[in-house]
């Protein structure tokens, strides 16, 4: 069903129900009406015959009769008919009409003290009334003509209004969801004119500020990320087989320089030692590839446990004083006072050591004295790892960029890596909602941050 | 005595590669080449160190890392992994496995991975097994610190740190000999890892049981002991 029709017929149902409420409602309510006050006249009737008789004292019932006739509410084809306590009729209004009535109800009546009911159109009312010790039982029916009129002419109004009312919402309705539509209709038509050969264009955000703005300006930003990852994918794939296939190249020139002729055990030497420093690379890009195409493809629920940071940092630093011996490294701890779990995270731990693993290791690549200083600060939202070595600072434009894949800058070029270490820390700082930040200070500082969110419970 | 190593890899040349390696720095190592051969092997006999292939004939490496560490929680095992895919990685690590290497992998990458877990792992003489100090009681086998009847999760370093600081007690350590004890020559650790450290002890051992076993001794270090010295 399109969303036009079922906001028609929402539009359609809710309004019918609440004009049926409402008129219902005022039907009922002057239903009710009419009945109550229609009994209110049968019960000062019944009083006014009682105290003529009673408390009056009069004797001459037809005086009586004649005084019901003529008081000027009279009520049409009213009777009155008033018991004693042995169920034997006291008084009787004069006229035709009768009042059914048995000694089990005039017993009811005398223990309720009142009583009401609706014969056909009459209306019947029976009350207990006590004088000078004894109980008497006074039943009065009438027919409520003019009332009666009124609820009838009231309910061929009120059909009149509703059947105008739906008349009129059937025509506003088609106007109201045609104009709630339309930007949504207008929106559709833009979307769908974006094709694959146009991710450059973008939608027009109206200046409205309501919810279409909103969803214009979602969509735009989708897109855009859409292009730079696409963007990124070209460029990745460009990069990458560049970077494969140079090696590639360069060691089968390698081999076809060997086969060439007859060469001296040293040339051979020297060959096979260049192919095998060409293939430690190879490695080191092969590994770090795929371990970039594995974040990205890895189950995004699969399930983190708390991790203590500095169990991973005291790994990774054994590992790399055994691989980098040549590199002085320190670590230091701090705890605030607020910490609920010090140095705990929820994460996976493998990806946490790789991220600290390639942090570390860019230290002892570009740390200019060989000093790598490590510390790991806890806190109550996060655990933040933080490298600081000394060496030529990144300039601010390349900041953002070095976090890249394959961005390299300038003066790293001369250092073994292929700019993939820090896009691999970023993708997991990722993974876990964390961070990864790179600031230097003045006094030739270099310090890359990961900050993990601390574990809350 | 010389450090044992069980190689699970079916490609026989980087096997006998990954022997050559470990040899070169005096591990001796044993090789397997098949899932099932390696579950009997491990059964019968212990290692301070396996490195496991993930794909393997008959049982498969997820499934062998289950087995073995069921039966030895403490033997270090490094997955050797050709699979790109992070989860199969993550389900080896779920498993009971170290750490991973991807294949391809350096020479010196490995070796750096092995000689740490080796130098970490250390099996506990048969005839030391539970250390007590008052309530505190630490089962080197199992890995469990129990007081007044309270287990008490401990991190590795953590409970290197008690070990050390439990096999003197009364002794004072000073700071420098429990960064080199428990930590490493490789690497300085500050001043301040060893009071945080005794710090994330105490609200373990201490805080929760209304005696103090772990005692400060301001300018010479810590110990051990039911009173204090």
């Amino acid at each position: 069903m399109t969303l036009r029709r079922r906001l028609y017929l929402m539009y359609i149902g809710m309004f019918t129900l609440i004009l049926l409420g409402s008129l219902l409602s005022i039907f009922f309510i002057y239903k009710e009406y009419r009945e109550d006050v229609f009994y209110e006249l049968l019960e000062s009737r019944i009083i006014m015959t009682t105290r003529l008789l009673f408390e009056v004292q009069t004797k001459d019932h037809n005086l009586v009769r004649t005084l019901d006739e003529k008081t000027t509410d009279a009520m049409f084809d009213e009777k009155v008919v008033i018991f004693n306590n042995d169920g034997q009729i006291v008084y009787s209004s004069i006229n035709d009409s009768s009042i059914s009535y048995s000694p089990d109800l005039l017993r009811r009546i005398k223990k309720k003290g009142r009583w009401k009911s609706i014969d056909g159109d009459r209306e019947e009312l029976g009350l207990n009334y006590r004088h000078d010790g004894q109980d008497y039982v006074a039943l009065a029916s009438a027919l409520d003509i003019t009332g009666l009129r009124m609820i009838d002419h009231l309910a061929t109004a009120l059909s009149i209004s509703f059947a105008a009312g739906i008349a009129i919402m059937l025509v506003s309705s088609r106007v109201f969801v045609s104009r709630t539509l339309r930007p949504i209709t207008n929106l559709s038509a833009d979307i769908s004119k974006i094709g694959p050969d146009d991710l450059y264009r973008r939608l027009e955000v109206p200046e409205r500020g309501d919810e279409i703005s909103s969803i214009a300006i979602s969509f735009n930003e989708t897109l855009d990320r859409l292009t730079a990852a696409f963007e990124f994918q070209s460029n990745f794939v460009h990069y990458a087989s560049h970077e494969l296939n140079t090696p590639v190249t360069v060691v089968q020139a390698i081999i076809d320089r060997i086969r060439s002729g007859n060469h001296s055990v040293e040339a051979y030497r020297q060959a096979m030692e260049e192919i095998s420093e060409i293939n430690e690379r190879l490695t080191d890009l092969l590994t770090s590839l795929l371990l970039l195409a594995g974040l990205d493809s890895m189950n995004p629920m699969r399930s983190m446990s708390a991790v203590r940071m500095d169990d991973v940092l005291f790994d990774v630093a054994e590992i790399t004083s055994v691989s980098h011996p040549e590199t002085h490294l320190s670590i230091d701890l701090d705890v605030a006072d607020n910490t609920m779990f010090p140095f705990e995270v929820i994460g996976i731990s493998p990806l946490l050591r790789t991220a600290m693993s390639n942090l570390t290791e860019n230290g002892t690549k570009y740390a200019d004295d060989g000093n790598v200083h490590c510390t790991l600060i806890s806190d109550r939202y996060y655990v933040r790892f933080r490298i600081i070595t000394k060496g030529q600072s990144i300039p601010d434009s390349y900041s953002e960029l070095i976090f890249k894949p394959f961005v390299r800058f300038a003066p790293a070029q001369s250092i073994r890596g292929r700019g993939l270490g820090l896009a691999i820390v970023r993708r997991i700082a990722e993974v876990h909602r964390g961070n990864i930040s790179y600031s230097h200070t003045s006094h030739d500082e270099n310090i890359f941050e990961l900050a993990i969110p601390a574990r809350q419970e | 005595m010389s450090k044992t190593a069980l190689i699970i890899e079916d490609e026989t040349t980087l096997a006998e590669h990954l022997r050559s390696l470990l040899s070169s720095v005096g591990v001796e190592c044993n090789v397997v080449h098949d899932g099932a051969v390696a579950d009997d092997v491990t059964m019968h006999n212990s290692y301070d160190i396996i490195l496991l292939d993930l794909q393997l004939p008959s049982v498969g490496g997820i499934e062998l890392c289950k087995r073995i560490r069921s039966r030895d929680s403490n033997v270090p095992i490094i997955v050797l992994t050709a699979f790109s895919d992070l989860d199969s990685k993550m389900l080896a690590f779920d498993y009971g496995a170290d750490d991973f290497i991807s294949k391809p992998f350096h020479g010196i990458e490995l070796l750096a991975k092995v000689t740490v877990f080796l130098k970490r792992h250390y099996r506990q003489p048969d005839e030391v097994q539970t250390v007590h100090i008052a309530d505190l009681e630490i089962d080197y086998r199992t890995k469990n610190v129990i007081r007044g009847g309270k287990r008490i999760s401990l991190t590795p370093k953590e409970f290197s740190l008690l070990s050390v600081l439990i096999e003197q007690p009364g002794k004072i350590f000073s700071k420098t000999e429990l960064a080199r004890r428990v930590w490493n020559v490789g690497f300085d650790t500050g001043t301040n890892t060893i009071e945080v450290y005794v710090s994330l002890l105490r609200n373990k051992i201490d805080k929760p049981f209304g005696v103090k076993l772990i005692h400060t001794k301001p300018g010479f270090g810590y110990c051990i002991a039911e009173k204090e010295p």
